[in-house]
């Protein structure tokens, strides 16, 4: 809608739209093979109806899924606006490399139009990305052996980055599952990280969490270092302090 | 006595929360035209949570001081320190402007304009009607006219208007625009001297130094802690007689110029925090290293008919397109404001702007305060707003 005011009918902003980048890193490794990865697919198309129906989520919110396993892989190569995706169907199997979904993470980041930097004169800018990173076991090397060595620097240089670049505005963890480690968890995340169960209720809860948290973060003023630590876990997610 | 004004959102303190959702505000001062309006974002609408820009205008004299500030929206009481900051910057700039370059001060009663005019001067009373004026919130037709209302729910909102306005009477030699021609400042304008530009320079930089303390009072008064308010901070500071000021800002937000070749260009560039979503306050105690102060020289290739002071709200739409985008939209606004017929519809109008343009994404808070000069007398002209009136209402708090 424009003005309702003829005289101001002409009066147009110049600067373009601006969109929120959401990653979805999930775990596709042999251990979520059967009945989660099946939930996650059905997470994944409530999740698209959810934001899709918010006013404000569904005209900027735009999805990467990037799946890792013994491989990682950002799927259709670039993100989607949510009203055009379409929940993907994701097979398991390999191991957990993680840290090759955060330098898939990292190339998709500095591409554009994946995430679009402002330029002021130029074009304006998409919000920070919003990260989710959900799992079910501890990452590993590409033995399967658990290993912190090789994910660690990678989450790293996601996060610290040199001024100028993007970086995410949040990195929420969530261990489903009890093969999960707490610890490993919060060091993944920025601060926000849970772990639930891995029956189909609970990633019920997991999506429609995720749902609302994009729905809250494109607030006006949201949280700039943690736009989702104000939300509320639902039964079923527990937070890890 | 040289008469001012204070126009625009008030101070909100302990005693409650008055803080309106729209908020419209307009004035004459010499040969310009302020008009201001502020407009709730769509997301804060839709969440029903509060306005958190501020805007204040007042002068004294030829001085004319403009404030904007953007509550944080993570902090549910920002806007208490969006509307202190606005407030002190425009008191604190007309008070703190410097020895060499005061206000005026004779008394009314000495003037010899007294004698004279007494029988004039002792009948005069406001005007007795305003021509109607409505604004348009988005949820409701143009001719607000309620059987016409435009869809099922937002036909039954309520809308309370409230507003109060003053008159300020001119008188010969003082710049309140009581001139029946009113000379713009141009750029034979005498030129302060370096000292005076200096002592400019000091009284935006002591304004916001006392402001950042006032801050901090006032947030003890209210027992919360400082962060609590935290506010970005845009103050402009002008002399109508001679074009003349200073300007300062801490975050984001903009204080543009439009040139009498018709192109905008910022008038300070404050430290960007390196993304969209943060932004520098001035609560902060090291927030004079986010501060940026600048003089506003005109000359003859810098001669300025307007000044545009915004929240990032009007800002993030405007800076990020094509230069010539945006002396396009600055060019568009003064045609627009030209067409208004008095200064309050002209408010009116910016204001139903800013509450109903859309750009997806675009849904904070919008508050924008226009300067613009009315006629020129250097072959640009620019006629703004009708005849002039012989008294002029102003919204005065």
């Amino acid at each position: 809608m424009q003005s309702n005011v003829p005289a101001w009918a002409d009066v147009q902003p110049a600067g373009g739209e601006r969109q929120l980048p959401v990653y979805l890193l999930l775990d596709t490794s042999s251990s979520m093979d059967g009945a989660p990865i099946d939930a996650v697919r059905r997470g994944l198309e409530l999740f698209q109806r959810e934001v899709s129906n918010d006013p404000f989520a569904r005209d900027v919110v735009k999805v990467g899924i990037i799946t890792f396993a013994s491989d990682a892989q950002l799927l259709n190569n670039t993100l989607v606006p949510i009203a055009d995706f379409q929940p993907p169907n994701l097979v398991a199997f390999g191991v957990t490399r993680l840290d090759l979904a955060f330098q898939v993470l990292l190339r998709s980041m500095d591409r554009e139009p994946d995430v679009v930097k402002a330029v002021k004169g130029g074009q304006k800018g998409d919000w920070k990305p919003a990260v989710f990173v959900l799992t079910d076991g501890l990452p590993t090397d590409g033995n399967g052996e658990v290993t912190d060595r090789l994910w660690m620097p990678e989450r790293d240089a996601v996060i610290n980055r040199p001024r100028g670049k993007i970086k995410p505005s949040t990195i929420v963890a969530v261990g489903c599952g009890p093969n999960v480690d707490d610890t490993t968890l919060k060091n993944i995340s920025t601060g926000t990280a849970f772990r639930m169960e891995a029956d189909s209720a609970a990633f019920v809860t997991l999506f429609q969490y995720l749902s609302q948290s994009i729905v809250s973060s494109v607030a006006p003023g949201g949280n700039p270092d943690d736009p989702f630590a104000d939300m509320q876990a639902t039964s079923g997610l527990i937070r890890i302090p | 006595m040289r008469t001012g004004f204070a126009i625009g959102d008030r101070g909100l303190g302990a005693s409650g929360d008055t803080h309106p959702h729209w908020m419209m505000a307009h004035a004459e001062i010499g040969p310009y035209l302020v008009v201001g309006a502020s407009a709730i974002g769509k997301l804060h609408l839709a969440h029903r949570s509060p306005r958190d820009d501020a805007f204040a205008v007042r002068s004294i004299g030829p001085w004319l001081a403009v404030a904007v500030a953007d509550g944080v929206g993570t902090r549910p009481l920002s806007r208490f320190g969006a509307t202190y900051v606005v407030e002190s910057l425009t008191a604190l700039l007309l008070r703190n402007l410097p020895a060499s370059i005061p206000p005026e001060s004779e008394p009314f009663v000495g003037s010899a304009a007294f004698s004279e005019d007494a029988a004039v001067l002792k009948d005069l009373v406001p005007p007795p009607a305003l021509e109607q004026f409505i604004f348009n919130p988005p949820l409701v037709r143009y001719n607000n006219d309620a059987s016409e209302a435009s869809s099922g729910d937002a036909a039954s909102m309520q809308f309370h208007q409230a507003a109060t306005m003053s008159w300020c009477l001119s008188l010969p030699g003082d710049a309140q625009g009581g001139a029946s021609q009113p000379e713009a400042p141009d750029s034979s304008s005498p030129a302060p001297s370096v000292s005076q530009e200096t002592a400019l320079l000091d009284a935006m930089e002591q304004a916001f130094d006392k402001t950042y303390l006032g801050l901090k009072q006032h947030a003890s008064s209210l027992s919360v802690e400082v962060a609590e308010l935290s506010c970005t901070a845009l103050a402009f500071l002008l002399n109508v007689e001679t074009g003349y000021g200073v300007v300062g800002q801490i975050g984001d937000g903009a204080l543009l110029g439009l040139s009498t070749q018709l192109q905008a260009k910022e008038l300070v560039e404050a430290p960007d925090a390196g993304d969209q979503q943060s932004t520098y306050t001035i609560n902060r105690p090291n927030f004079k290293k986010y501060l940026a102060i600048s003089p506003i020289t005109p000359s003859a290739e810098q001669d300025f008919t307007a000044f545009f002071v915004m929240t990032d709200g009007v800002s993030g739409d405007l800076l990020y397109g094509p230069r010539s985008a945006l002396d396009e939209w600055a060019k568009s606004i003064r045609a627009a404001l030209q067409t208004a017929h008095n200064p309050s519809i002209a408010a009116a109008q910016l204001l139903n702007w800013l509450s109903s343009y859309e750009v997806k994404g675009s849904w904070d808070d919008r508050t924008l305060v226009i300067i613009m000069q009315r006629e020129r007398n250097d072959g640009n002209s620019h006629p703004v707003t009708g005849e002039p009136e012989p008294a002029r209402p102003t919204d005065d708090h």
